[in-house]
């Protein structure tokens, strides 16, 4: 490197130090990782088709890289870089996300906007449930686990992203408040264009929207200094254009069965008493489906019933008992999901799952959280001997958040 | 006479103890003249208000833990941890700005005189006619 080149990185190093300490910018984020020992059979167990699953996985559940700048007095920006699983682009592990980018306009605390790429407000744990070291789960429920993203689509069951939402606070008295939130933003992933699903070839750019629909929502709810509970509605298109059915024993087939309203519908609450809280939530994903297509699906399930489900509604919920003392803390929660058109994953009860957990604050930065999960379900295997099974899984987590 | 000194000395080290143990919620003079009620204060610390009078806050907090600073989170009826992990949430989730951090409470007077929208805590000798107390522990 010549002395001339030298010289013009160190000046371009100072005059960046210079530019982002004058625009106020903070880089900080946090760590999750853990150990898990995972044990699933079913039951009855046989060794034609299910036997036993006994791993171990551990590593880096999810690293955020986060910055955020205070532009002027009113104004800041924020960005949300997300890895999960290990990732590695050139192993082919986890997954790469911008989570968030947007810029944030605080006119008054009864109004705020934010625009660029936000999670919306739905229900209380949306807006968290990527920010591990804010609750006492290493695994969490199951309606916000998306680091199962390569087997369950979860962005099918929760909400898109907002590109624009406007929120705020209205005081009733100084500690009462009615929290509020709207915001639009992109339709289903399905409906935007990208590399694997070219939805407009030539028109379109890969990762934007290929359609004219919006997905839209709101929250309403009411908060003190103990009490949090709200109600939250979202809307968008479900896509069914490519829709994988397993007509047949052997193979699946894609077949469109076209595009159809669906609504989201929340409840979730909070309430604080001496060491305890008790939070809960529930999310019903319903799509207007037409009476044909209904029909059509009723008589796939008997086809193949441990692939084909007879709707494409969704339900997730689950209800958590918290106990703080000190800086140790203690859990218990039982949480449900059910997508009826996945039924191989979620079978034909859906996913329920025990689950309890201690932990400690060793310092503001450091949490060390220890998980017990007990998952139960139940499918048709469609096989000769027993095609009725439950399904038992154990998991065993040991896990670090830290922030940085 | 030796019970008039006792006296004197119980309420000598009672004023001292009073005036270490008191604290103030304090801001720049450009906010003016203002007195909180404890519950304002609280949302003011817990950023569930971030304006005094239509006017942006700037939070002030000093790095690490001492004992003024835990007693006076305290008094209002939060462990300090606790008001961190509000901070740190609304920081991580995009919702608010983090609030500048200081090493001592001489920095952080200083910081309150300079910043236009500072909003701190002092311990209630450091407060004078330089800063504007907004909220004062009982």
């Amino acid at each position: 490197m010549n002395n001339f080149l030298k010289l013009k990185l160190f000046f371009m190093a100072i005059f960046l130090s210079n530019y982002l300490i004058a625009q106020d910018l903070r880089i900080f984020g946090f760590v999750q990782s853990s150990f898990t020992r995972y044990e699933a059979k079913f039951v009855p167990t046989l060794n034609d088709y299910t036997p036993p699953v006994k791993v171990n996985f551990m590593g880096i559940n999810q690293l955020n890289l986060m910055a955020s700048s205070i532009l002027t007095e009113d104004v800041s920006t924020y960005l949300n870089l997300e890895f999960t699983n290990n990732y590695s682009s050139s192993k082919g592990f986890g997954y790469f996300n911008l989570q968030e980018a947007f810029i944030r306009w605080d006119l008054k605390d009864e109004f705020k906007v934010a625009f660029g790429m936000l999670i919306p407000s739905f229900n209380s744990f949306y807006e968290i449930y990527n920010r591990f070291p804010f609750f006492p789960y290493i695994a969490r429920p199951k309606m916000y686990e998306t680091n199962i993203e390569n087997v369950v689509n979860l962005f099918d069951i929760l909400p898109q992203k907002a590109l624009f939402q406007a929120y705020g606070s209205l005081s009733i008295t100084e500690l009462n408040k009615i929290d509020y939130a709207l915001y639009f933003g992109n339709p289903p992933n399905s409906l935007i264009s990208s590399k694997d699903n070219d939805l407009l070839p030539g028109y379109v750019a890969y990762g934007q929207s290929a359609s004219p629909y919006l997905s839209h929502g709101f929250r309403i709810g009411f908060s003190n200094l103990f009490m949090k509970f709200g109600f939250s509605y979202n809307g968008d298109r479900d896509n069914k254009t490519k829709f994988i059915v397993y007509d047949t024993l052997d193979a699946p087939n894609v077949i469109n069965l076209g595009q159809h309203n669906r609504y989201r519908l929340g409840g979730d609450f909070m309430i604080k008493f001496f060491d305890f809280t008790i939070s809960s939530e529930i999310m019903i994903v319903k799509t207007t489906t037409p009476k044909n297509i209904l029909d059509t699906l009723k008589r796939w399930v008997e086809i193949n019933p441990n692939y084909n489900g007879r709707s494409f509604d969704k339900l997730g919920y689950y209800v958590t008992l918290q106990y703080d003392y000190k800086n140790m803390f203690a859990f218990f929660m039982l949480d449900f999901l059910n997508d009826d058109s996945n039924r191989y994953y979620f079978g034909i009860l859906g996913s329920k799952g025990f689950n309890f957990g201690i932990g400690y604050y060793y310092s503001e930065n450091l949490i060390i959280k220890t998980q017990f999960i007990h998952n139960r379900g139940r499918y048709n295997l469609g096989l000769v001997n027993i095609p009725v099974r439950d399904y038992r899984e154990y998991q065993y987590q040991f896990g670090l958040s830290y922030t940085f | 006479m030796k019970n008039i000194i006792k006296i004197g000395v119980i309420l000598f080290l009672f004023i001292i103890n009073n005036n270490f143990a008191q604290m103030c919620l304090v801001a720049n003079k450009s906010f003016g003249e203002i007195k909180l009620t404890k519950e304002e204060a609280i949302n003011i610390v817990l950023m569930r208000r971030t304006e005094i009078k239509n006017q942006k806050i700037r939070l002030l907090d000093i790095k690490g833990q001492n004992e003024k600073q835990i007693e006076f989170f305290k008094k209002l009826g939060y462990e300090l941890t606790e008001i961190r992990k509000t901070w740190m949430k609304n920081v991580l989730t995009g919702k608010a700005n983090s609030p500048l951090q200081v090493s001592t409470f001489e920095e952080m007077k200083a910081k309150i005189i300079e910043i236009q929208n500072a909003v701190g805590y002092l311990p209630k000798n450091l407060c004078d006619q330089n800063v504007i107390i907004l909220y004062e522990t009982e």
